[in-house]
């Protein structure tokens, strides 16, 4: 298992490296660099010794792989370096926005955990019923419907039925909790329902297969209660899969919380990325990539472990 | 300061100020040759007011009494006498409707769509980073607004500027500035000349890396130096009208403490002068401000404790948030305007008039748009009453109660109505008439007198700007209208950022076809510079039209007013005739702004620059 581990984690640093390299690439290979952003509708009339200097001062006049060497070389430092439109270190930046997004991402999946596993585990035991089929609509709905439809309805009907509005700014929840919760508790509904859907398939689909095992079928014989039958020797079991279903949830949580940190004003990750991509500010699309891909290499690896601690005839070599 | 007070100090400077704001808004500083005619507005009515600012010793630019004289005047001393301005006409606490009903206090809760792109003022030239940049920084001049300016005015009053001489070839501007300009704390000092220069060398990118997005609109500026401790001098390559207006417009420049990027990063620190202190930012979230109460057109204003500037990027939060109550003013969509007007019991909607101009371009690189008769046949197929219908919901707007008048910019938009020539007027031009009137039968002959029809594209920014759903709606319907006529026409929609910009991008005429943009520009002259003035331009550039590029010029060597405002309304002909951009009736209809019932002074104080929280907040008040 240490040697396991030890090899999963000697591969981090070559996939985070590679991820960003090939990130860091493609965004400069986009049309467009934050000289324009910054010129807006003047990028046309400017002259080209303006641009020429401009370009000059936020390095664009180096090639993308020098800028990425160099980006690099301040890396290992620690430093991930300044954003190159607002100035401010990224670093900085990350720290107050990693744990709002961590938490909203947290509580969507604590919403899809709540919500999906009981709904999966009654779905499953009334297999074909009344209840199945109107679950299992409900899981296609929520996996069809998209966050930011959803969101946007929350928002506009959420006033005109119930007078209800998000907070107007967020509050952190050392300074605030009830602000907090206030801020967070409909966009982690919705992030948590539509990560739901899978998790209640995946839910329903290994405890049909589990409760048809011989095992299953002895503990009926057995007399054994439909409660103790199903939550004591199925559920265990068939839940070792839907945690690698959870944990797979975590990328699409996170890029969930681009379009609803932007609705409902929550300065997270995602709001802080799709900005940085549309003003073309490398330094911050790269390394909120590398710490987006390190949570998730990171999550990825977690779950591995975990898998072997709950059932233990699962050994790595 | 106790509430009978400030009524009396207020009344007093209402008394004052409204006689100068009057003569002051008779006379724009706009211009070069309307100094004198400020120096008519000189400062012996200061001493009867309560509010009065403290004036610079010896810097007394103008002379009381003095009348007010032509272009051409004879250049000025310090001292006075003609081809002066004084900037403090109309500065002091309170406008001229700031009555004795104003109550100090509250936080006004405002918001932005997005952050600003820094905290440094000259890193963008957005109009979002003019915006933001304005609550805190100053300029020589800004907007002036009141109940008596009207819409769309290019006046301007003194910022920082106490008065200014203008020389005789109106290529020299001679600014005093005031003495009692603080820099927030921590610096705690007053502003000084050389701050002025500073501030200039970095704008300009003489003293740093690059110059500034914005420096661009006043490259025509050569020099700026220090004359003396209270006097700064800006030379300028050629006459340009509207000189001041560049100065106070918040898209070009502001002024920085001297020690910036040595003694504090601009990019994480804010040090101004403005009317508001930023106390606390949080990127994505929200923007807390507090008044600045040594502001130098204070101590009573600004009249709120402070500004929340709420981040909101989406419209639909935008508009549950002022419906809710939590947001004191929204921008409403027009489809929106009756539910607000429901929902809200003594909504106040403010009109924000028509700006800025877009135009349809042709493809520099295809011969058959030489032919004028084509470009014509464009624009009379296209019907500009119904495309303002259609894209901005005017039917609705009027079934809601508000009189909607159908306007269509000119080469000039509507917003600068001196300078604006109404396509529909009576008495316009024949040749715009013809040009702009909706006439597909005729255009649909003009385009066989040119060789028949054919297909072509349409391209247009849509995706990623901030042009809006009525950008969209329009650009489909030119195509439908552009069919009528012959002319097959793909709409090609493209990325704001990734395809449209830069100096390889479509807008730098890099297209087939056809393809139009709104552009936004201080002032009239401003346009014909970009479209007729613009040899380097890859579109714009191709207007090898020796008459035309006389006459442009001769406009911006024009000093006196009157003079000035025939012109640009008379090249507007030419500029019909010739057509070689279209004007487009994007951006023609008003703007609807709702302020909340308990928001007061809003309707009289606006500008239509980015310097509102100097300009008009400042003025504003709650009465809850």
């Amino acid at each position: 298992m240490t040697t396991y581990l030890l090899k999963r984690m000697a591969l981090v640093i070559p996939t985070l490296l590679g991820i960003t390299l090939i990130v860091s690439l493609s965004v400069r290979f986009l049309p467009g660099n934050i000289v324009d952003q910054l010129l807006g509708d003047e990028a046309s009339f400017v002259n080209p010794e303006t641009r020429a200097a401009m370009e000059a001062r936020f390095s664009l006049d180096q090639s993308p792989i020098e800028q990425y060497v160099t980006w690099t070389g301040d890396l290992v430092q620690g430093d991930l370096g300044r954003s190159l439109i607002s100035g401010r270190a990224i670093t900085e930046d990350l720290k107050a926005r990693l744990p709002v997004t961590m938490q909203l991402g947290l509580m969507g999946l604590l919403v899809a955990v709540i919500i999906a596993i009981p709904v999966g585990v009654i779905s499953a035991i009334r297999q074909d019923g009344p209840i199945d089929y109107i679950t299992r609509s409900f899981a296609v709905v929520l996996l069809a419907t998209p966050n930011f439809w959803i969101a946007l309805l929350a928002i506009t009907y959420g006033f005109i039925l119930f007078d209800w509005t998000p907070p107007l700014s967020y509050s952190k929840p050392w300074d605030d909790l009830g602000g907090n919760m206030r801020s967070l508790w409909v966009p982690a509904i919705i992030l948590g329902t539509h990560a739901t859907g899978s998790i209640m398939r995946v839910m329903r689909a290994t405890m049909l297969e589990t409760l048809r095992q011989d095992y299953i079928r002895t503990a009926w014989s057995k007399g054994l209660r439909e409660r103790s039958v199903v939550m004591r020797h199925a559920f265990r079991n068939a839940f070792i899969p839907v945690i690698t279903v959870i944990g797979l949830q975590i990328p699409s949580l996170v890029g969930g919380t681009v379009i609803l940190e932007r609705i409902f004003s929550i300065p997270g990750m995602g709001n802080y990325l799709l900005n940085s991509i549309q003003q073309r500010d490398y330094p911050v699309v790269q390394a909120v990539v590398l710490v987006t891909a390190f949570v998730v290499v990171v999550t990825n690896l977690i779950v591995d472990v975990t898998y072997a601690i709950i059932d233990p005839r699962i050994r790595y070599s | 300061m106790s509430e009978d007070s400030l009524v009396a100090s207020t009344l007093a400077a209402m008394l004052s100020r409204r006689s100068l704001l009057r003569r002051a808004a008779l006379g724009s500083a706009t211009l070069a040759m309307s100094a004198g005619l400020l120096a008519a507005c000189g400062g012996d009515d200061d001493d009867d007011d309560a509010t009065a600012q403290p004036t610079s010793a010896g810097s007394a630019p103008t002379a009381a009494g003095s009348e007010p004289t032509a272009a051409g005047s004879e250049p000025t001393t310090a001292s006075g006498g003609t081809g002066t301005g004084d900037a403090t006409a109309t500065t002091g606490g309170g406008g001229s409707t700031d009555t004795g009903a104003v109550e100090t206090g509250g936080v006004f809760s405002s918001y932005e769509a997005a952050n600003p792109p820094s905290l440094d003022p000259y890193v963008s030239g957005s109009q979002g980073a003019s915006f933001w940049a304005s609550y805190s920084f100053s300029r020589l001049f800004m907007s002036l607004a009141g109940p008596d300016v009207p819409k769309g005015s290019l006046e301007v009053e003194g910022d920082v500027a106490e008065g200014f001489e203008v020389s005789e070839d109106a290529t020299l501007y001679t600014i005093t500035i005031r003495d009692d300009v603080m820099w927030h704390p921590p610096l705690d000092r007053a502003m000084t000349v050389d701050d002025i220069t500073f501030s200039w060398g970095r704008f300009s990118g003489e003293t740093s890396e690059a110059p500034s997005p914005r420096h661009e609109d006043i490259e025509f500026v050569t020099a700026v130096e220090k004359v003396d401790e209270s006097t700064v001098s800006f030379t300028l390559e050629a006459p340009y009208p509207f000189f001041l207006a560049r100065l106070a417009d918040p898209k070009v420049f502001f002024i920085l403490p001297e020690g910036t990027d040595t003694d504090y990063n601009p990019a994480e620190e804010i040090r101004g002068s403005g009317p508001w202190i930023l106390s606390e930012y949080s990127p994505d979230s929200k923007a807390d401000y507090v008044r600045n109460p040594k502001w130098h057109k204070g101590p009573e204003r600004p009249y709120f404790d402070g500004v929340t500037v709420n981040i909101v990027p989406e419209y639909a939060t935008q508009l549950s948030q002022f419906l809710g109550g939590n947001l004191d003013w929204v921008v409403v969509q027009g489809g929106d305007l009756s539910r607000v007007l429901k929902d809200v019991e003594g909504v106040q909607i403010y009109e924000r008039p028509p700006y800025p101009l877009s135009v349809l371009n042709f493809s520099p690189a295809e011969s058959r748009w030489e032919d004028v008769r084509l470009r014509q046949a464009v624009s009379m197929a296209l019907d500009r009453d119904a495309m303002l219908d259609a894209a901005y919901g005017l039917p609705e707007i009027e079934e809601a109660g508000f009189p909607v008048e159908r306007q269509w910019h000119s080469f000039v938009p509507v917003a600068f109505s001196e300078y604006w020539v109404d396509p529909k007027a009576d008495d316009a031009p024949a040749e715009m008439k013809k040009l702009f009137t909706y006439d597909p039968d005729a255009a649909a002959a003009l385009v066989e007198e040119a060789g028949g029809g054919f297909s072509t594209e349409l391209h247009y920014a849509a995706a990623n700007s901030r042009y809006g759903e009525a950008y969209r709606i329009m650009s489909e319907l030119i195509v439908q209208y552009l069919g009528q006529i012959g002319i097959q026409a793909t709409a090609l929609e493209e990325d704001y950022n990734t395809t449209f910009l830069g100096t390889n991008g479509t807008s730098s005429g890099n297209f087939n076809g056809l393809m139009w943009i709104p552009q936004t520009r201080t002032d009239p002259t401003g346009y014909f510079l970009t479209q007729y003035l613009n040899p380097n331009h890859g579109m714009y550039g191709r207007f090898k039209d020796p008459e035309l590029a006389e006459r442009m010029e001769a406009i911006l060597a024009i000093t006196d007013r009157d003079a000035l405002r025939t012109a640009i309304r008379e090249v507007q002909t030419l500029l019909s005739t010739k057509a070689y951009v279209l004007p487009m009736p994007y951006g023609s209809a008003p703007t609807y702004v709702a302020y909340q019932p308990w928001v007061k002074n809003a309707m009289e104080y606006q500008t239509f620059a980015q310097g509102g929280p100097t300009e008009t907040l400042t003025h504003w008040w709650y009465d809850r």
